[in-house]
């Protein structure tokens, strides 16, 4: 499990691609709920300082399930040509103020208020990013990356 | 646990709003249980057959072996930006694993209707039996929630937004 800058450094160039899916303010989030079923939530992804962040709010069901059981899948929001980006790992919480700083100060560049919500550190285990070539053709494939953190 | 049509007969209003969600973009995110417990979460088309809301996979991926395993679900609308004003409409559901050969047929007959593309060769089909229902929106510095469930019926209330 790697910190976003670790794997920013191992592959730099599905890092660039998931940085941009990411920055569009708007992601989902899937957790595990206390039966074990799995939950789906809109969240917002901060990348700061080398690090995968969001503010959970405290009232939210994700919020709960994190902290009962912190792995996590986030998908970000489909790009052009159907790009997917995806990430796997275990949520922690990072309320230490330098955390708090730095994610309320990406969560300021897009006017996002964080009252009563607590800084989680996303720790990266997979990423997988693809594309369909030819959407819409009879030539259309698929074009795919994995990476797995040693 | 109902169909989408007996959803759409006991909330009309909610029922149409959702599917107005899930039909906007073609895609909605399907969350469900990999082997180990943790959570996958994959884009997947969907489309209303004969009263079901239903989605095609393709053979043995991940997602349809999730069901195949383990069939609770959520179906979630994708969502614009952060500040969607129309907010985000989800469903709790089992997934059934459909192999009657003309509901197939139907399924791909309707998505071949709206993307001029259907699959071919082996591919599983998945109806979702609804358990609940929910739309989350913000507005008036409120969150509201409108729910639904076949045990509670229609619940509506609205919190501080944080």
């Amino acid at each position: 499990m790697v910190s976003w800058a670790e794997f920013a450094k191992a592959a730099a160039g599905m890092e660039e691609r998931g940085a941009r899916r990411l920055g569009a303010g708007v992601a989902y989030i899937a957790t595990t709920a206390k039966d074990g079923s799995p939950r789906v939530h809109p969240f917002t992804p901060l990348i700061g300082g080398g690090r995968l962040l969001a503010f959970i709010g405290k009232h939210t069901v994700k919020y709960g399930n994190l902290l009962r059981d912190p792995r996590y899948a986030i998908h970000a929001m489909i790009g052009k040509d159907d790009e997917e980006f995806l990430i796997i790992g275990q949520a922690v919480v990072s309320d230490d103020w330098a955390t708090s700083m730095q994610a309320a100060v990406e969560a300021r560049k897009i006017n996002m208020t964080s009252r009563d919500h607590v800084p989680f550190e996303f720790m990266i285990e997979r990423v997988h990013w693809a594309v369909w070539e030819g959407l819409g053709t009879p030539d259309i494939r698929r074009r795919s990356e994995l990476w797995q953190a040693p | 646990m109902v169909s989408w049509a007996e959803f759409a007969a006991a909330v009309p209003d909610l029922a149409a709003m959702g599917l107005e969600r899930f039909m906007r973009s073609e895609i909605v995110l399907v969350g469900s249980i990999r082997k180990d417990g943790s959570p996958r979460i994959s884009p997947v088309e969907s489309d209303i057959v004969d009263g079901e809301l239903m989605a095609g996979m393709m053979w043995q991926s991940k997602k349809a072996l999730d069901l195949l395993r383990d069939p609770r679900c959520v179906v979630h609308s994708t969502v614009h930006d952060r500040m969607d004003a129309m907010g985000e409409f989800k469903v709790r559901a089992l997934a059934i694993d459909i192999h009657d050969p003309h509901k197939r047929e139907r399924y791909c007959r309707v998505l071949y209707g709206r993307i001029k593309w259907r699959p071919e060769g082996d591919f599983h089909v998945f109806a979702f039996d609804i358990e609940s229902a929910a739309h989350i929106h913000y507005g008036g510095l409120k969150k509201n929630v409108t729910s639904w469930n076949p045990k509670d019926g229609l619940v509506a209330k609205a919190f501080d937004a944080p």
